[in-house]
């Protein structure tokens, strides 16, 4: 530790030039390397929020693919969104890891998968309690799901988008 | 709303966390050979602890996928920078805030998962909200002691805190409390001044205590929240009446409120004596300039607490004003993202709380800021997240917690109110 501490004192506070020393010029260059970081942090919260926004007002949902609520909310118990947007791997179900949450107490935990396979869509069951319909049918095993089909969670309905072809 | 992150803003997210740690790194190498005397292997422990700590937090709270995680990432920016220059000023003080940022972070979590236990447990007690912030403050008329000025502190078992600071909770809960319960409040004879006269109360209570800053925060919370929710606007107009007519007779019967006002107007004409805080404070920011003076080359020394109340002048002589308008507006961010928060939030009570809490780090940090730029006068309340204090700092992490629980799209709304 001594040995290291007379390295950083002769590295940094040997005068180079004049009163100058390593120390100060480090410390110098380093001041506007902070306004630079911090001040990017913020652009890029700024951004962030921005999109965030944007995804409020469903701007920027049209490329990706999602799921939109038919059935009305005044039915339902619970909070449910009008519009989940989809990544490429979702649980849907009750839990709070999964990506699709809606905490109606019909589903379980970890209800449901939709995931996307080289281009194309599928959707699976969990072995959830109270099953997943698709179009009206049972899902057992993974099925593809194309765009405009109804998933059909015990009492609550979605449009499968993909969010290409529609306007 | 954030629960389902599509990829253009992951990407973003992630860069952010890195912008965090690069300043971490960078500054925290800058002091630590600038405090080279009390360079042990427990400073590489403190780098390495804070390091650790705000990872390991932010990849925490991604895991919550309906909650905002915007909320963290700025607090942890706002603590890193804060903490590094408390280090620069003295590495005792620095480790005192690292490990009071530990227990924050872990009382962020449990705050969630409390609330998240008991949702409805709290929404009805709104008397309990007042007893319990009244209780905290009387405690400390009866049992505290005298420190800076204010008769603020408490000790138990050898700790010692300031109650005033806890009792922001419970005052934002009993603000939230008495609008969830709008109907029924207002069904009581004057149940609709309750909240008002509740108000006084504790800041009555401040003004023995000699604690005028935490006072104006409780002012400017029951006041925004009154622009939000407040119907009746007789209510308001009264409250700014009672308010302007409160502020004029404390200027003329308390003495040290007299001196607070006199030194905010003319702080020059007694440069050694009770101007010395302000007027040093100006010279710090002055001799900053716009990049600073780097860290390590400036004298903040000079500033009285510069590590506490003065850390807002500090940080703008040795990182710049730029490095100043940053962490404004990182606050700025904190607060519109509290208030989006509370828009969103379909649950009446933990909508008006989200937004009683946003604008108390609104109000903090607006009295604070503006008092060492000398533009209102001086209360020495902290800079929340930013200032070293324990009591400060760890209430601000809970109330952020609850802030962050309040953001949970997924919330169930009571039926009487769907």
């Amino acid at each position: 530790m001594e040995r290291i501490l007379r390295i950083i004192e002769k590295l940094f506070y040997t005068n180079l030039v004049g009163e100058i020393n390593l120390y100060m010029v480090t410390a110098n260059v380093f001041k506007y390397l902070f306004v630079i970081i911090v001040l990017y942090f913020v652009y890029t919260i700024t951004r962030m929020i921005y999109l965030d926004i944007g995804q409020l007002r469903g701007v920027g949902l049209k490329r990706s693919p999602y799921l939109q609520l038919i059935t009305r909310r005044e039915n339902l118990r619970y909070h449910v969104q009008n519009v989940y947007p989809l990544k490429r791997d979702n649980i849907i179900g009750r839990g709070r890891t999964a990506q699709v949450q809606i905490t109606s107490p019909f589903l379980s935990k970890e209800h449901a998968h939709l995931f996307e396979e080289e281009g194309a869509f599928y959707l699976e069951d969990l072995h959830s309690a109270n099953g997943t319909l698709l179009n009206g049918e049972l899902v057992e095993e993974p099925v593809m799901i194309h765009s405009k089909d109804i998933v059909t969670l015990v009492d609550v309905e979605f449009l499968f988008m993909t969010g290409e072809d529609d306007g | 709303m954030d629960r389902l992150i599509p990829s253009p803003m992951k990407r973003r997210m992630v860069s952010a966390r890195w912008m965090t740690l690069l300043f971490q790194i960078l500054s925290l190498s800058l002091v630590l050979v600038h405090q080279r005397e009390t360079l042990t292997p427990r400073s590489l422990g403190f780098s390495a602890l804070l390091i650790v700590l705000t990872l390991m937090s932010q990849f925490l709270v991604n895991l919550f996928h309906q909650a905002d995680s915007y909320l963290l990432m700025i607090t942890n920016m706002l603590f890193s920078i804060g903490v590094i220059l408390i280090y620069r000023l003295s590495s005792f003080y620095g480790y005192r805030q690292l490990i009071f940022y530990s227990l924050g972070i872990a009382l962020f979590f449990a705050a969630y998962f409390i609330l998240e236990k008991t949702a409805d447990f709290w929404v009805q007690k709104i008397y309990f909200y007042f007893l319990a912030a009244a209780g905290l403050l009387v405690l400390t008329l009866l049992f505290g002691f005298v420190s800076g000025g204010a008769k603020n502190w408490i000790e138990i078992g050898g700790f010692s805190f300031q109650p005033s600071e806890l009792a922001k909770v419970p005052f934002c809960f009993l603000i939230a409390g008495f609008y969830a319960n709008r109907d029924r409040m207002r069904s009581l004879k004057g149940g609709k001044y309750f909240l008002m006269a509740a108000t006084y109360v504790l800041i009555a209570l401040f003004f023995l205590q000699r604690e005028l800053g935490t006072a104006m925060v409780f002012m400017g919370v029951l006041f925004s929240a009154q622009i939000a929710f407040e119907e009746d606007k007789k209510v308001i107009l009264l409250n700014v009446g009672l308010a302007i007519i409160g502020m004029v007779l404390a200027y003329f019967l308390f003495g040290h409120i007299r001196t607070r006002v006199d030194i905010w107007i003319d702080p020059w004409v007694d440069m050694d004596g009770r101007g010395y805080q302000i007027t040093q404070s100006l010279f710090g920011i002055a001799a900053g300039g716009f990049f600073g003076t780097g860290i390590g080359l400036g004298h903040p020394q000079y500033i009285p607490l510069a590590y506490s109340d003065f850390i807002f002048s500090a940080i703008a002589e040795e990182m710049g004003t730029f490095m100043g308008i940053a962490v404004i507006l990182l606050f700025l961010l904190l607060v519109y993202r509290g208030i989006k928060v509370s828009l969103a939030q379909p649950h009446p009570f933990y909508s008006v709380l989200a937004l009683c809490i946003s604008i108390s780090f609104a109000a903090q940090a607006l009295i604070m800021i503006g008092g060492v730029l000398k533009l209102i006068p001086l209360t020495g309340i902290t800079l929340p997240f930013m200032a070293h204090g324990g009591s400060s700092l760890v209430t601000s992490f809970v109330l952020l917690g609850i802030l962050f629980y309040c953001s949970n799209a997924a919330l169930e709304v009571p039926d009487e109110e769907a």
